[in-house]
């Protein structure tokens, strides 16, 4: 869940700014990508499934290696390299799968009731506590995952937590969007929103400001967090289904929005105009964004059936990335720990 | 816990069924004579299978060559739950034949090996049975010793409760994947492992019970081999060739179908061949007795809706009339289960032992249909599932269901109403009028009389249509929004010859008049019934409004069901299943 990591690409942004205060990250770093593959082109149940999983490659060429068992259907992830040995949550068919030391073991933390996991997302400075979106509903761990409580009982496209009050939650459902405050033990209905929310971002610097992709409605955006929204009514941002939203770590003014028709959305003045962009993504369903966070305008992006494709122009022109014929439905960069 | 498990299998070779009178002696002897039959046809199969080397052992035949066999297999682990539960299946029944070292790869793939344990019913019951019969085979290890990073306990804990949750939904809910030609094997073979190699004796029972309860839903819509009726699940393959579903397997086995279904592939259910299990003689009956026709309802239920619907799982309500040469039956209708529908048909026997079904349908598609079911982005969806299931967005298929088709069945007589959207995909219904027919002619009246075998079937389509011959069938296709048919079936003795059975039906009265304004029609039957049909469902019977929500799990003749219990009944005697406590009862009459 790459969005709810927005915070952590920030401070090591600002930390590669102030890096001659600091000896250890004054170094070049290195980089390495995660990329959750619901499946490969060709795999129907029952068959062979080896490009799924948990893929990871360095971001500087691709090198993709499988961390995980080959044949789960995942949907998402959560990184947090950082923690303990490395923490890794996976949200897959067979539920919630983790490991807790860099993919070498994993555990399947959820039972029987707890399937078709689509989303996931961690409270980085309390990564024991998790969130899960499924197809039946949204549900909260404490203990990184080990046991669940259920927040909502309806198929969850998006899920959010707020990067400022870390009890506040942003679900994306297929009529609108609801916030959950306390954890989830409190939902109340977003306004102006009512098309299936499938994607949802929130500036960095401006918490009240939030954006959310939506199927065949196009943009909203939001200047309250969340409790009412506008749609942006701009060329082909109106309309779209999109999956995901990012904002540029370095600039965020700087947006993209990964389109199901409209190849890469991009908009330079806050996401208030949005410009199509499909040069070497024309007809692909483009499913999800990450930004290299060590080089500005290197952007890479997951597409359902085609693989990862890289563009270092700030989202003009793509070129493949590896993974071909990948459904790819999530990516997130970290530095390399380790 | 190996020993344990010997000790196990021996006893439950020597035992039958133990909660009910078996099968009687004579019974007992075709039996086993099936039982052969189908073992012998596994192992002569080709190809390297788990089915194979279960049956070859059995047979005592090549036990070496099974030996490398099985090692292979253990050595390549792909499939997922079609992979793990016949690993189980074929592990536990050919145990005392392994070496060490497949002994230590079985137990290896559960190590190492994680496989995805699939998003629909028939997958969930044969995994979590795969994994409680493993973690019961290999108890007390530690979560470092399982490829899901979870102990021996506490896969054994969630797989029993997930069986406990499904027994409980299907004795009070009824199936989702329910009555399917296709999908019945999936179910029955998982029973059959826990039934022979379940350690815990209740679990054991309530896999008794669910066999008998399955096989018995099975009997009353059983003709000679043939699964009629709706369908919640079939393949197109199957409607061409029926004759290849693996629930002829099934029939055959248990009930003695007349003729051996070698076509299908009887993988699974070699398992069922392999088992201690023995149906009651009972059910047997009930799934053989033509001597005189019946009615029978049921209910089911949708599978899981997980989005773009009101309800997770709203109801299916079927029903059938069943005589001896042939079927009517039907579900009533609309989006039911996504892609492989069989909303109705007339099930005929050949006078070769065969059978075949009439139909229509309308061809639909939608990524929103497909969407309720199934949690990948929707936009993908179609393009997806196409690529296992081939047909599902050509105008041309053969099975699905659509949300512009109702039907309403009264005994032998079925009126199904189609209530087109200008904007869905495919502004026509089809019906598929096999080549088994032995006569088809299109009267002036507007109805087409067929005869298959000793059945005699008219069909009054509401709108005209054209003909095009197809490999298996003539297919009538008939473009328009409001549309749809009445169909009755009979048996050829019921009327004094050919020409008399169409003057009957045709002195029969239909009123189309408020087919364009309203989509509603009547029909007096020859029986002097009306039938008032307004679409969606509105239903009424001799003037009374038929209130389908009333119908219990069962309610037949011969089996009559509902909130976990289910009486099954034939001769005077009466078997009932009550998973409420959960217990077997036996009733004979006059007891």
């Amino acid at each position: 869940m790459r969005a709810v990591l927005l915070p952590m690409k920030l401070v090591l942004m600002s930390a590669m700014i102030v890096g001659a205060s600091f000896p250890a990250l004054s170094q070049p770093r290195t980089y390495q990508m995660f990329a959750a593959v619901l499946s490969n082109k060709s795999y129907v149940v029952g068959g062979e499934n080896p490009g799924a999983g948990l893929f990871v490659s360095r971001v500087d060429a691709p090198g993709w290696q499988s961390r995980s068992f080959s044949n789960l259907r995942m949907f998402n992830l959560e990184i947090l390299p950082e923690e303990g040995e490395g923490l890794y949550y996976t949200a897959n068919g067979n539920g919630v799968i983790v490991s807790r030391d860099s993919g070498r073991h994993w555990r399947v933390t959820t039972g029987w009731q707890i399937t078709e996991v689509l989303k996931i997302a961690a409270v980085p400075e309390n990564p024991a506590v998790v969130y899960i979106g499924t197809a039946y509903g949204a549900y909260r761990s404490s203990d990184f995952g080990e046991t669940w409580q259920p927040i909502s009982q309806r198929f969850v496209y998006a899920l959010q937590i707020d990067q400022q009050h870390r009890h506040r939650l942003y679900i994306g459902e297929e009529d609108g969007l609801r916030i959950g405050t306390d954890g989830g033990d409190h939902l109340m209905r977003a306004k102006g929103i009512a098309a299936p929310v499938l994607s949802i971002a929130q500036h960095p610097g401006q918490p009240d400001i939030l954006f959310a992709g939506t199927e065949d409605a196009g943009l909203f955006m939001s200047h309250d967090r969340g409790l009412s929204w506008q749609p942006i009514e701009s060329g082909d941002a109106a309309g779209a289904t999109v999956y995901d939203i990012l904002f540029s770590p370095h600039n965020p003014d700087s947006l993209l929005a990964a389109t199901f028709a409209h190849g890469v959305l991009i908009s330079a003045d806050g996401g208030r105009t949005w410009r199509p962009y499909r040069s070497g993504l024309e007809r692909m369903p483009v499913s999800c964004l990450a930004a290299h966070p060590g080089q500005p305008g290197t952007y890479f992006a997951g597409t359902l059936n085609y693989g990862v494709f890289c563009s270092r122009d700030g989202g003009r022109i793509w070129q493949p990335f590896g993974l071909n014929g990948a459904q790819i439905m999530e990516l997130e960069i970290h530095a390399m720990t380790r | 816990m190996r020993g344990l498990i010997l000790a196990f299998g021996c006893l439950l070779g020597l035992q039958l069924s133990g909660s009910f009178a078996v099968a009687v002696p004579g019974n007992q002897h075709d039996y086993e004579l099936r039982r052969q039959r189908f073992l012998q046809t596994v192992a002569e199969a080709g190809g390297l299978s788990f089915a194979t080397i279960s049956a070859r052992l059995a047979l005592g035949r090549e036990i070496e060559q099974c030996r490398a066999d099985f090692l292979a297999l253990l050595e390549s682990p792909r499939g997922d739950m079609f992979y793990s539960l016949p690993i189980m299946g074929t592990y536990l029944h050919g145990y005392t034949f392994w070496t060490e070292e497949i002994h230590r790869k079985a137990r290896e793939v559960w190590r190492t090996y994680l496989p995805y344990r699939g998003d629909t019913e028939n997958h969930w019951v044969m995994w979590h049975t795969a994994l409680l019969l493993a973690a019961q085979t290999w108890p007390d290890l530690p979560a470092s010793e399982w490829a899901n990073g979870r102990s021996s306990q506490e896969n054994y804990e969630d797989a029993r409760e997930f069986l406990e949750y499904w027994f409980r939904t299907t004795a009070t809910m009824g199936q989702g994947e329910f009555d399917s030609p296709d999908y019945m094997d999936k179910f029955i073979a998982p029973l059959c492992l826990l039934y022979d190699f379940a350690a815990d004796s209740l679990l054991r029972l309530q896999a008794e019970m669910a066999l008998h309860w399955l096989l018995a839903d099975y009997a009353i819509d059983y003709l000679d081999g043939a699964y009629t009726g709706g369908h919640s699940r079939i393949y197109d393959a199957r409607i061409l060739d029926p004759m290849t579903d693996s629930a002829r397997g099934t029939g055959y086995l248990f009930f003695g179908a007349p003729r051996f279904p070698d076509e299908a592939w009887h993988g699974l259910m070699l398992y069922g061949a392999l088992s201690s299990y023995r149906v009651p003689d009972i059910i047997r009956c009930i799934a053989t007795d033509r001597s005189r026709p019946f009615f029978a309802r049921e209910r089911k239920r949708v599978r899981n809706i997980i989005r773009f619907g009101r309800e997770r799982n709203p109801p299916v309500y079927k029903a059938n009339y069943m005589s001896r040469h042939f079927s009517l039956g039907s579900v009533d209708g609309g989006l039911q289960q996504p892609i492989q529908l069989h909303t109705w048909d007339v099930t005929y026997l050949l006078d070769d032992g065969r059978s075949d079904q009439l139909f229509s349908l309308h061809p639909y598609y939608s990524a929103m249909e497909l969407a309720m079911f199934f949690p990948e982005p929707v936009k993908m969806l179609v393009e997806d599932i196409v690529k296992s299931k081939t047909t599902y967005s050509s105008e041309d298929k053969w099975t699905g269901g659509s949300p512009y088709e109702r039907t309403f069945q009264h005994q032998n007589t079925l009126i199904v109403l189609y209530d087109l959207a200008p904007d869905t995909p495919y502004r026509h219904i089809d019906y598929y009028f096999p080549k088994t027919l032995s006569r088809r002619e299109v009267d002036s009246s507007g109805w087409i009389f067929a005869q298959g075998g000793k059945t005699l079937i008219a069909v009054r389509p509401f709108r005209p249509g054209q003909w095009r011959e197809e490999k298996t069938a003539y297919r009538f296709r008939s473009p328009y929004l409001k549309n749809g048919h009445v169909t009755v079936a009979f048996e050829a003795e019921a009327f004094s010859n050919w020409d008399a059975f169409k003057a009957a039906i045709r002195a029969t009265r239909l009123d189309l008049s408020a087919l364009d304004s309203r989509c509603e029609v009547s029909y007096i039957t020859l029986d002097g019934d009306t039938l008032r049909f307004r679409f969606p469902d509105q239903r009424r019977l001799n003037g009374r409004a038929v209130d389908l929500s009333q119908t219990p799990l069962f309610d037949s003749p011969y089996l009559q069901g509902n909130d976990g219990v289910l009486r099954i009944m034939h001769g005077g005697e009466t078997l009932i299943l009550d998973f409420n406590k959960p217990e077997i009862h036996y009733e004979k009459a006059g007891e």
